[in-house]
């Protein structure tokens, strides 16, 4: 990035600038401008079918926006430092877990001696030290997003994009494992960018929660989340946690209507 | 629990249990023993000559007598077969991957794919005696023919059916289209890979047998199977017949018993259907 950062995005990680996208003239997104910045981590909720996974593509350039622009910038970012994690776990089936977590060295070209050292790393710090060697069909459903987890964190993310990661799981599983997520990011301080359509993932994981509106979607309400880092599951329990998912899951209902 | 659960349990039970103890050899030799008497029973009740249907005992009787023929010509079948299949592998294979590049390939060369599939061999063979002679060459393009198709269409379609999450993941880590072909595509093609050797396998057979037929004259005291069976036939020798029809069932289940085992073998640690397979 050549050009002179401008003085209000000089501190942003990531810049969305009137972004728009269409589906065959069907407009799914639009005017969707955000500013990220280091640390934050933002969460997006919204009407089931707003076109929430379609902004984390085009964060992460797996789609191209027919408006606007993505910018990255006003640090050492490069999109190269960027990692997602999808809505189900994404694994290769005929891969170990070992393997799997990797993958996305092996692909950078690191020798394997030095991507399994770090992938083992990642691997024990899910908790799944015992399942390296196992396949994916021999996971439940928890062990498989760890796995997915651990998988993103090998490449040393500077910003993590993750598409609805835990859905598919049970309520329990699911709080454990955002419990997990926010203490690998005590430890990475990685900035992060989610999807999610549970409320109370919303305001538990992130700094702030932007609520998008009925399709074509746009940015209906941004909601800071004043909570501090770290946080444990007896931050649920707090008054403000609890005001705020009143107050998102009441912006939420306010776009449906 | 009383009444209809233990009564259900009564006598399928035992034969469920029975089943189990039985394995795989008790049933097969149950059926075949009910067959081979039917087979004898129908001989005298309706007094079938031996020319139209011979007791098993002569077809043993004529495949000891023929035996060498027999292996001789099982040995030439099972060699063009082999050859064959090999060659359709090879060359599937190459096809697939050109075919899977990109759209451009598939929707260019996929049609003559097809229209080769399409041209029945009986109407080919001839046209490839004409290029290659009589023997083994032509027998071995001929079923090549025959078993090159399941391949690629199967090879093809895995190649082309990745998970656009997996594709997304590779895009997001900046894979090279290599890298992706080798760790992602190839692998995920597999399972279509086997289905289509399997496919492949029991035609492979039919397809060198076959060629013996149209193009095993040139092969003189070596002719394949096909060819034996043509000469049986002609001298009228109905039990040889049969046995040598028992010999193309042997080759057909050797190679389809292998594949078999080479899937288990490729896919057992991870794919869900060869997973219970032991």
């Amino acid at each position: 990035m050549k050009a002179a950062p401008r003085k209000h995005s000089a501190g942003a990680l990531v810049r969305l600038v009137g972004l728009g996208k269409a589906f065959d003239g069907e407009v799914i997104l639009r005017d969707v401008s955000l500013t990220v910045e280091p640390g934050e981590l933002v969460g997006v909720i919204g009407p089931s079918g707003c076109g929430k996974t379609t902004l984390l593509k085009l964060v992460a350039g797996l789609a191209a926006p027919t408006e606007g622009k993505v910018e990255f910038g006003g640090g050492p970012t490069r999109r190269e430092s960027l990692s997602f994690v999808f809505q189900d776990a994404t694994l290769l089936p005929w891969l170990t877990v070992l393997d799997n977590v990797a993958l996305p060295l092996k692909i950078a070209g690191a020798p394997r001696r030095e991507r399994e050292a770090k992938a083992l790393a990642h691997i024990e710090r899910v908790g799944l030290a015992d399942a390296t060697r196992l396949y994916p069909r021999q996971l439940s459903g928890g062990m498989k997003m760890r796995v997915s987890v651990a998988r993103s964190m090998t490449v040393d993310p500077t910003l993590l994009l993750l598409d609805e990661p835990f859905g598919a799981l049970d309520e329990m599983t699911r709080d454990t494992l955002n419990e997990e997520l926010l203490r690998l990011r005590q430890a990475a301080r990685w900035t992060a960018m989610f999807v999610t359509h549970s409320v109370a993932e919303a305001v538990f994981l992130a700094s702030k929660v932007i609520v998008l509106g009925a399709r074509p979607s746009h940015i209906a309400h941004a909601i800071d989340v004043p909570l501090g880092y770290p946080r444990s599951a007896a931050t649920r329990e707090r008054s403000e946690y609890v005001e705020r998912v009143v107050t998102v899951t009441r912006a939420l209902h306010s776009v449906q209507a | 629990m009383t009444g209809l659960g233990d009564r259900g349990r009564g006598w399928t039970g035992a034969l469920k249990r029975h089943a189990a103890g039985w394995g795989v050899a008790g049933w097969p030799l149950l059926v075949g023993a009910l067959i081979t008497g039917s087979w004898y029973g129908g001989i005298v009740a309706f007094g079938i000559p031996e020319y139209q249907l011979p007791p098993p005992h002569r077809i043993v009787e004529a495949g000891l007598e023929e035996r060498e023929v027999l292996l001789t010509g099982a040995m030439q079948t099972a060699q063009a077969s082999l050859i064959g299949f090999l060659i359709s592998v090879a060359g599937g294979l190459v096809l697939s991957i050109l075919l899977a590049s990109s759209r451009w390939a598939y929707q260019g060369i996929y049609p003559y794919v097809l229209l080769l599939k399409m041209t029945p061999i009986i109407v080919v063979a001839p046209i490839v005696i004409l290029w290659a002679g009589q023997g083994l060459a032509s027998i071995t393009v001929i079923t090549f023919l025959v078993c090159f198709f399941p391949i690629v269409a199967n090879t093809t379609m895995g190649l082309r059916s990745a998970d656009a999450n997996l594709l997304d993941l590779f895009s997001v880590y900046k894979a090279k289209g290599w890298q992706q072909l080798l760790w992602l595509r190839a692998p995920g093609a597999l399972p279509y890979l086997m289905t289509g050797l399997r496919v492949a396998a029991a035609l492979t057979p039919i397809g060198a047998l076959y060629g013996d037929t149209v193009a095993g004259m040139g092969s003189g005291a070596d002719a394949g199977l096909g060819f034996v069976v043509l000469i049986f036939s002609a001298q009228f020798k109905v039990p040889a017949l049969f046995a040598a029809a028992f010999a193309a069932c042997v080759i057909g289940f050797l190679f389809v018993g292998f594949v078999n085992v080479f899937a288990w073998w490729v896919l057992h640690k991870w794919h869900d259907a060869y997973v219970a397979v032991d």
